[in-house]
This record gives structure tokens, sequence and C-alpha cells, in this order.
């Protein structure tokens, strides 16, 4: 089976100058650093799938590996079928790269004529150049702005600017390195329907995005991968993540005439963990979070304990698993599935 | 499908230049003072350095003119490439060019392209103006001869200045070649005084330099009729040193593209 993306124990290990170059060239790098370690995956022809991770976690390292820009150490990446490192050329002919940096055009043309140019880069001829422009400079909105110097875009626009440019190649899969960074909430809606209804349902397109924005995932992503510190810890879709760490059920309880110290200590009697009480106006009305162990009687021990001491309960809620505590779990814990 | 990549590289080039069209200005500008300086010099020093200038034609500006004007070319080869990758990497514009399938060695050529334009728009400017107010005598120019001499100049300066990306790609500043051949060999290439009344053995060290008969040819061609035969020897040392040049700078490059995107640092300044 072709994979439109899959890689093999793919690894980056950035190493600092050695020898004449030590001496030339000054390297943030002090010792080797293992970007990406042996990093394994596949995705399917026409899967929305998100590289999820903290900052500095390997996900545009591998990003660029696959678009050809980094060498890979050791390791295997293709993309629909094609090698990245034994045949780059062909490669580059199925890709679209969108990068984080909306530094990437000429800020002293128009978004029109900065996309004819990159038109010409991708061999698209020139009798064909200015309906692939219109064509993709109309998928992505930006028909009324395209004649507008860039520099007078904003960030959305620059955005958007960046996505047609990657699809003048009708690329089979669209690399998106973390596409609604600094944008805001409005824009970054836009342009998450852009790519989950436009690109993935309509078009069918391959979509392999990094972000870290978990919430951004479970809208846009079949599945994803979890990555830190160069290593895959889990890939699956957000459910079966949640299904995976949970292992603990999280509450919120609002408590009356009940000291903040001693509904602590009735917290602690009853085996939760994390903790968190607040006092609501400083004279025995308080609110604490805590997560009991799936299916055992701690809250019901909790709660019994509170009455018992003499406090009342105003409300007591089973809050849902927050997709950010998941990946939190996942990362703190270094599961790897 | 190069013509077209070629032209949008121009058009993209012209449109970015034309937008700031007082810098423009402010170049030609800089181009008649600069005419008008050695225009001066040379009438302040008059006939006194002619023995020195006798197989040139004996006159200081013209003498000068042309080297200031046709060095332009060495220049252009040394500097445009590393430069063209420096702003791209500062730009920001490289990965993005460096992801389509255009090859890098393609992009550096093809976006040198309009450098060179503007380089022999410069000379002709130089020319025209040295001709028409100053009395530079191009009568005798053998034009065929100076269009082969800045061929054979693009070649030889275009290895060099490969070589010079190279390093630049790879330590992002401070290249030696581009300082030795470009500083230096003004000092020594003949620009602004013939070599001969350099020391003997400071001389010897001007051969080494494609500058030295470039400029000789050059001013052989344009200020005094030379035929091809008469600048056989000149045009090829030039050859000989794109010759040797040239695949070491495709080489030197390759590596060096290799390099940069093993360490990850293709982007970055």
């Amino acid at each position: 089976m072709v994979y439109a993306v899959e890689t093999e124990r793919v690894t980056k290990i950035f190493y600092p100058p050695r020898g004449v170059l030590r001496l030339l060239s000054k390297s943030p790098l002090k010792d080797k650093l293992t970007a990406v370690d042996e990093v394994t995956l596949q995705v399917n022809e026409g899967e929305v799938f998100g590289l999820l991770g903290p900052n500095g976690a390997g996900k545009t390292t591998l990003i660029k590996m696959l678009c050809t820009l980094i060498r890979p150490t050791s390791g295997r990446a293709s993309v629909g079928g094609v090698d990245v490192l034994e045949a780059e050329d062909a490669a580059k002919r199925l890709i679209g790269l969108v990068a984080a940096d909306e530094r990437s055009f000429y800020w002293r043309l128009t978004g029109r004529e900065n996309l004819e140019f990159f038109a010409s880069l991708y061999n698209i001829p020139r009798n064909g150049l200015k309906r692939a422009v219109d064509e993709v400079v109309e998928q992505v909105g930006l028909s009324g702005a395209a004649d507008n110097m860039f520099y007078s875009f904003s960030s959305g626009m620059k955005q958007k600017l960046g996505i047609a440019r990657a699809l003048l190649i009708n690329p089979k899969v669209l690399f998106l390195d973390e596409p609604t960074r600094s944008l805001d909430p409005i824009t970054a809606q836009n342009i998450k329907v852009l790519i989950r209804k436009q690109f993935a349902d309509s078009q069918g397109r391959t979509i392999f995005l990094s972000t870290h924005r978990l919430d951004e995932a479970e809208q846009l992503c079949d599945r994803i991968a979890i990555m830190d510190k160069g290593r895959i810890l889990f890939t699956g879709s957000v459910d079966e993540l949640r299904r995976r760490v949970r292992r603990s059920e999280r509450f919120v309880v609002e408590t009356r005439n009940f000291p903040e110290k001693h509904l602590a200590d009735v917290a602690l009697q009853s085996n939760l963990s994390n903790i968190s009480v607040n006092s609501l106006d400083g004279n025995g009305s308080c609110r604490m979070e805590f997560h009991a162990a799936d299916g055992d009687d701690s809250v019901s021990r909790l709660l019994s304990g509170i009455i018992t001491g003499g406090g009342s309960v105003i409300s007591c809620q089973k809050q849902d698993c927050r997709l950010e505590d998941l990946f939190i779990d996942m990362v703190k814990g270094g599961h790897a599935n | 499908m190069i013509p077209s990549k070629v032209l949008a590289f121009l058009r993209k080039d012209l449109k970015l230049e034309m937008s700031y069209r007082f810098s423009f200005l402010m170049h030609f500008l800089s181009i008649f003072l600069s005419v008008a300086i050695f225009f001066f010099i040379s009438k302040l020093i008059g006939s006194s350095v002619s023995a020195h200038l006798k197989d040139y034609g004996g006159n200081y500006f013209s003498f000068a003119l042309v080297g200031i004007a046709f060095s332009n070319f060495l220049g252009t080869g040394l500097s445009s490439f590393s430069s063209i990758i420096s702003s791209a990497q500062s730009e920001g514009t490289v990965e993005a060019m460096l992801v389509t399938p255009t090859k890098v060695s393609s992009i550096i050529v093809m976006a040198s392209i309009w450098d060179f334009l503007m380089t022999t728009f410069d000379v002709l400017v130089y020319l025209a103006l040295g001709a028409l107010l100053f009395g530079l005598n191009l009568s005798q120019s053998n034009i065929p001869a100076a269009a082969l001499i800045i061929f054979l100049t693009i070649l030889a300066s275009s290895g060099l200045g490969i070589i010079s990306a190279s390093f630049i790609m790879v330590l992002k500043r401070g290249d030696p070649v581009n300082w030795l051949f470009g500083s230096f060999s003004s000092f020594i290439g003949g620009t602004y005084f013939p070599v001969t009344v350099l020391p003997d053995w400071l001389q010897k060290v001007s051969y080494l330099f494609p500058m030295f008969y470039a400029l000789r040819a050059m001013r052989h061609a344009v200020l005094q009729g030379f035929s091809f035969t008469a600048l056989l020897p000149d045009m090829g040392a030039l050859a000989l040193f794109s010759i040797i040049i040239l695949p070491i700078s495709i080489i030197m490059f390759k590596w060096a593209v290799k390099l940069a995107k093993t360490d990850g640092s293709l982007v970055t300044y």
C-alpha cells in the first residue's frame, strides 16, 4: 500500500560544527541535539493528520525533512511513495508547504505578482499561469485583495496567500506548519474551515499539519501524533487518546460553612489527587477541583466527610476530560504506543 | 520552461527596482559624479603619467573610466550570487523557493541575470557620459571583441562568485573569496592605475587575478580597437580561469547546499 506520507525510523541529529567550521562559525549547539528520534508514521491518502507537540518537540524539523529542506541523519521518508532523499525533484512535485514564516513573500510586490513568480518556479507553463493563480486566489478567498501590495496584507491574508502558493502545484500532500499561529480567533476559524471543509472534505487532499493547539487538532484532524523531544508518543484519533490516557475523572465541588483547611484535609483522607482548593468569600465557602480514580468511592467519602464535619455541599460536578490535560499527561508521562 | 522562469525573475526584479525609484535616480547621479571626478583628476595630472599609459592610448581619463566601468562586471560576478542567497535568507523567501522543483543552482543563476543586466546598463551609462560630456574617444572600439571579453569575464568571475556563495551558504557572513578577489583585485588588477607602477613582485601577483586580463583586454578593445588575434592571449587567460574555476565552484556549491541541508541552516542568516 502506498501511503501519502510515510516515515520509517527517521532521525535527525544536529551536531555542533566540527573542525575548521567550528573556528569559522558560531553555533548555538554545544552538544549534539536529537531533534527527531526514530519517527515511524504512516498517513493515508485523503487524511488530515495532525502532528502535536510542545515547542521544540521536533515538529517543524520533521516537516522540513518531508519537504526536502533538511536531510535526515538516518531512516527513510517518502511522500506519495516517492523517496524524498533519493528522488528529491520528483517528491517536490507532490508537496505544497505552508511554512510558519509569514515573511516568505516579496513585500513590495502584489499578492498576485508574488504568486505568478512562484508559479513559474513550480514549472507552471506561461499560458496557464494566470488561470492557475486566479484559481488558487479564488480558493482561499483573496480575489478582492490579490492586487494589493503584500506589505498591506493582514496576518490572516498573508497566511491565505501562503496557502494559495502551496496550492499552485496542486499538491498531493499539503504540509501546514502551525497554520493558525499568530491569527486572531475569527481568522483562525476561517483558516480552519478552509482546511477542513474545502481542502479535506471537498477536494479530498491529504493534509499534514503541525500545531501545539489541541482544540485545533480536535477540530481538524482525523488522526494525530503526539511528539515530544523528537519522539512520537502516541498515534491515533483524539478519542483513542482520551481512552488511552484517561485514568481518572475530574470533579468540581462547591461547599459552604466548611473552612478551606478542613476541606483539604478531608480531600486528602478521601484518597483524591490533583487537589486545588480556593476560598470564595473567606468565610467558609470554597471551590475545590480534584481528580478521583475511575470507579472507586472516594467522591462519596469526600461528600460524606464534608457533611459530617458540619459543612454543606452546594454542587458537585464531573467535568469533561480536557484534551489539554490528556496532552500534558501524555507529554509528562512520556507514554509511547 | 527556463526562458519563462528567467522572465519571471526579471519581471520580479524590475518591479522591485522600480518600487525604489529614488534609489534608482541616485544611482545614476553617483555614476555621473564618478565620471566627473576622474575627468578632473585626469585634467590635474595632465600628461605626466602618459609614459605609464602608452599601452592604453596615453590618456588617464579613458584608462580610469574603462577600468571603473568594466570592473563592475567582475564585482557583479563576484558578489551577485552570494548577495542573492543572503537576501533570500534574510527576506525569508529562500525556503519558499527551495521547496519548488526548480534547482537551487538554477535559482541563483537566474536571479543574478538582473544584476548583470543592470551592470551592462551602468557600463553603457559610464561610456555614454564619458563620450558625450567628457570627450572619451570610442571611435576605434572593437565592439564584438569587447562583448566576448565581457562574456569571458562574467564566466570567470561567476565561478569565483559561486565559490563565494558557497561560503555564504555555510558561514552566512564573511567570505574570503569576495574579499580577496573583490577588494584586493581592485588594488592589484589595474582598475585605477596600470599594474606597471607596482613593484615587480606585485605585478607578478596580479597575473593570478582575472581582473588583470579582463581590464587589459577591455582597454585594448575599447580604446585602441585591438583585433581578436591581438586580444587572444588575454581572452585565453580568462577562458582558462573559467575552465578551472567553474567546475570547482559547482562542486563546492553542491557541497555547501548539502551541508546547509544537513545542519538545518539553509534558511538561517
